[in-house]
């Protein structure tokens, strides 16, 4: 209670949510009683985060902030515009589009919107888009990298429900494309709401150009995509050849950059980098005491208490799950949900393991980029200097289309559990 | 009183359901002044965060894979000796037996107090491609656990660690060649659909060690201590009596689903097994004693 | 702050900011080469495995220069006012009120940072640790194994990478009693 208050009236005042989260989760132990938690508090911090998939984080801004700086993005982006019809928001549905292209490779949010972020904002700005809306539209579109297989969400429900991460991979297909279709529906609206500009017509010389001048640029994607499929790296050291090679274009190539400039950019890397790895760290500390204290059992037992229908039951659930989001990272919230919500569905509900699966990995998907505290959002707001609150504003349209997405899939399920509807 | 127990298994998994049996019988057995709460799947860390849990008395009991024991103290690694026992059901004869229980002493130093010993399946090997030989010169994920790899290396193979959420797309994209996986692993993740053979080696055990906090433990009545011992005793020999039973059953569903299961010998290491022996033996002495008490078991 | 228009505030009044400032500056450049090294510790990573000889240890490496980027991260936003806020008040109030946040706000910075010292002081048992006269002797004596937890490919202690904890603490003081200074000397100009 008093940790609950405590917690939102110093966000309020504007004290560092990092802070903020690990001030709760002190409180926390403190009114639980379990003092003996303080002990090893500073290993369990540290331990919070010691986890490989994480490692996307530092090296796909490291990625981001290469192609920014060494003139990739921009001419990878004209090159896109140069295939795109001339209709409204057009650079919108170009960013779309390289959303999902990038999401069948890649499994991670924070990666993909890190990378696009820099390669896109900046030339939408160019074209005319206000800075914060493309910032939100890059944003939005990194939602489908977990949702759209490989997941990295995914693959980790796989492991707590024993389920074929293949055939979870294959019932998350059809709800990502709808997804990408729902965030397609949304820029129109926002198209012709913000009046946002029309690709130029382009001559087909001024085409040939564009994709002449991209010819190296597209080295860097071709490098992600190809180390993957090909066997030769894992997605975290996918972004580590593909910054190679953005160094070696950026430098060699296109002359946009000198070796000299590494530094500002590592550097530059290791501030924003920092900052949001110390803000997943402190999340991830008040997760684990709130685990501590039984929390997630107790919300569990409570939601099973309320439901009379596989309905019912699933609703609480999205709504419990949107909850946890809008701290806990997805990882850590499939890890502290999972375990208990998933027998209650499946045994007491007869929900589908799969569609329960994707729902429970989507919605927390969802908290990257909901407000206090989501590791997407933050990035996307260091990288493109939109404040968090701005660009969380700006997302409601998006969020609503996932939300939407949800609730369709939240009803679908609930009609096909053996329980009936 | 509230109790805690952690484990890294998922809640389907035979340890997990054995944690929640024995939260059941200690809420019976006690008339509820007992009560057990389970955090599977890892809810409280990974097993070295744990062990720090348990070494503070945060936590009270947990399941652990000698993965993180042994890199502590070396002494735990000569349970995953290879082609130490024949089969299932003497492996978990030797984990009942004189050196294993010996073995736990070991745990008092690292602030833990033993209570038994469980078991998962017996490690088998899921290949990409097919078998020519040997395994020499595949990657093959295994846990970063020095006998382990020295193993590996010592059969001319590449062992690969990898954080188990990596392995499924590594494996799928071919980062690596193979892993050291079991029966029951291979069939949930579908492992078999990506291999071009799975090799029935069964050459090493794969045990769990059930621990208490050492620390918690002296605060118990010894009425309670010895209730929890005896508890957590019937529910390690009930593990270690199942995973026969659960090997046979997955080995049967790998067949039906298809998969080529191939049943070889230690030959496909060449020449690693005795080579390991001879470097291991001078390593960790207690590895003599649980060689000749296996070997009793295997005639 | 953002990592777009990032710059490194210049000119620093009096020895304590002149402290701080120079503390930020060798954070941001270890930073920036620890960002370096888990690049090139992938590309290797790669390289290797691609070529048959996985360097087993060069994983949990990484990982562990990334934690301590953290908490390096942590202390650097301090100095660099770039800690994430929801940030909604802050923004409507005129001047004077705002700088009146800003020091409480540096006020409960300074708190905090108090408090996870404590934490942190009793948790790494220094006069125990003497007392003790090994890590292992203290490890029997209090069931604290902090000074024995090893690494698991590295070959080398836990405690090393831990000790980022109390360093970025520490710096992390330092910058935020030099902000409290600034807001102080701030809130004396009319
Ligand atoms: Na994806
Ligand atoms: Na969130």
């Amino acid at each position: 209670m008093i940790a609950g208050l405590s917690f939102t009236v110093l966000l309020l005042l504007g004290a560092p949510i990092a802070f903020v989260l690990v001030a709760a989760a002190l409180i926390l132990i403190h009114e639980g009683g379990n003092q003996i938690l303080l002990e090893g508090l500073p290993q369990q911090f540290f331990a919070g985060i010691e986890s490989y998939p994480l490692l996307t984080l530092p090296l796909f801004i490291l990625l981001g902030e290469l192609m920014g700086a060494g003139g990739i993005g921009r001419r990878l982006l004209a090159f896109a515009a140069a295939l795109m019809l001339p209709v409204r928001a057009g650079l919108a549905y170009v960013n779309l589009l390289a959303n999902l292209m990038m999401a069948s490779v890649l499994g991670s949010t924070v990666a993909q919107l890190t990378v696009m972020s820099r390669l896109a904002v900046p030339e939408m700005e160019r074209a005319g888009y206000p800075r914060d809306l493309s910032a939100a539209v890059t944003s939005a579109g990194g939602l489908l990298a977990p949702v759209l297989p490989p997941s990295m969400n995914l693959i980790v429900f796989a492991a707590v429900a024993q389920l074929p991460v293949g055939d979870l991979f294959r019932a998350a297909l059809l709800p990502g494309l709808a997804l990408a279709l729902a965030f397609a529906l949304v820029i129109g609206w926002l198209g012709w709401r913000h009046n946002l500009p029309r690709i130029g017509r382009q001559s087909l010389s001024a085409r040939l150009n564009a994709a002449r001048a991209a010819l190296p640029a597209l080295l860097v994607p071709a490098v992600v995509v190809g180390s993957i499929l090909g066997s030769v790296a894992t997605p975290t050291e996918s972004a580590a050849l593909a910054s190679l090679v953005t160094i070696l274009v950026a430098v060699f190539v296109y002359r946009e950059m000198r070796l000299s400039d590494l530094p500002r950019v590592l550097v530059r890397t290791a501030v924003t980098s920092g900052a949001v790895l110390y803000l997943v760290a402190a999340a991830q500390l008040l997760g684990w005491v709130m685990t501590f204290g039984n929390l997630p059992h107790e919300a569990a037992a409570m939601i099973r208490d309320l439901a009379d229908s596989p309905l019912m039951f699933l609703i609480l659930m999205n709504i419990l799950l949107l909850l946890i989001g809008t701290v806990l990272e997805p990882v850590p919230g499939i890890i502290l949900t999972a375990p208990v919500l998933l027998p209650i569905a499946t045994d007491v509900y007869g929900i589908d393991p799969l569609a329960f699966g994707v729902i429970l990995c989507l919605n927390l998907a969802l908290g990257l980029l909901t407000p206090p505290v989501g590791a997407g959002l933050y990035t996307a707001s260091l990288m493109t200097g939109v404040s968090a609150g701005r660009l969380s504003w700006l997302l409601t349209p998006f969020f609503g289309a996932v939300l939407a997405v949800l609730a369709g899939l939240t009803v679908i399920t609930a009609l096909q559990s053996s329980v009936g509807g | 009183d509230e109790l805690r127990i952690g484990l890294i298994t998922p809640p389907p998994h035979q340890w997990t359901r054995s944690a929640e049996a024995l939260a059941a019988a200690l809420d019976q057995e006690t008339g509820g002044r007992l009560k057990l709460a389970v955090f599977p799947s890892g809810q409280l860390g990974s097993e070295a965060q744990m062990l720090q849990q348990l070494q503070s008395g945060a936590l009270d009991l947990a399941f652990l894979t000698v993965g993180e024991l042994t890199n502590r103290d070396e002494a735990f690694g000569i349970l995953t000796a290879p082609y130490l026992v024949k089969d299932a059901e003497a492996a978990a004869k030797l984990l009942e037996g004189p050196t294993a229980l010996r073995l736990q002493d070991h745990l008092g130093p690292l602030g833990l107090k033993g209570l038994g010993y469980g078991m998962a399946g017996m490690r088998i090997v899921a290949l990409s491609k097919p078998l020519d030989g040997t395994v020499a010169g595949r990657k093959i994920r295994t846990v970063p656990l020095a006998q382990e790899l020295d193993f590996w290396t010592r059969a001319g193979a590449a062992p690969t660690p990898l954080p188990l959420p990596e392995l499924f797309d590594a494996y799928t994209n071919g980062q690596i060649d193979g892993m050291q996986i079991d029966y029951e692993g291979t069939f949930n993740n579908r492992f078999h659909d990506y291999s071009a053979v799975v090799l029935e080696t069964e050459h090493m055990i794969f045990p769990m060690v059930a621990v208490a906090s050492a620390r918690k433990w002296q605060h118990w009545t010894p009425e309670d201590q010895a209730l929890i011992a005896r508890l957590v005793a019937e529910e390690t020999a009930r593990i270690r009596e199942a995973y026969p039973q659960i090997d046979a059953d997955y080995r049967a569903k790998l067949e039906e689903a298809g998969a080529n299961l191939v049943r070889v010998g230690p030959e496909v290491f060449g020449d690693a097994v005795a080579t390991w022996y001879e470097h291991w033996r001078s390593r960790t002495p207690l590895l003599v004693e649980l060689e000749a008490e296996a070997k009793a078991l295997n005639e | 702050m953002s990592g777009a228009d990032l710059h490194i505030p210049q000119a620093p009044h009096g020895p304590l900011a002149r402290l701080s400032h120079l503390v930020m500056r060798a954070e941001a450049a270890l930073g920036g080469a620890i960002c370096g090294v888990i690049f090139l510790l992938m590309l290797a990573s790669a390289t290797f495995r691609g070529l048959r000889h996985p360097l087993i240890w060069a994983d949990e490496l990484a990982v562990h220069l990334m934690v301590c980027l953290a908490f390096l991260g942590a202390s650097l936003a301090i100095a660099l006012r770039g800690h994430m806020t929801m940030g909604l008040l802050p923004e409507t109030l005129p001047p004077r009120p705002r700088a009146w946040l800003a020091l409480a706000g540096d006020v409960l910075i300074l708190m905090f940072l108090l408090v996870m010292a404590l934490v942190i002081w009793r948790w790494l048992d220094l006069p125990g640790l003497i007392r003790a006269g090994s890590g292992a002797a203290l490890a029997q004596k209090t069931f604290s194994f902090i000074y024995t937890d090893p690494t698991q490919t590295l070959g080398i202690r836990k405690i090393w990478f831990w000790l980022i904890m109390p360093a970025t603490g520490l710096t992390g003081l330092i910058h935020v009693t030099a902000q409290i200074a600034g807001d102080l000397r701030d809130l004396r100009q009319p």
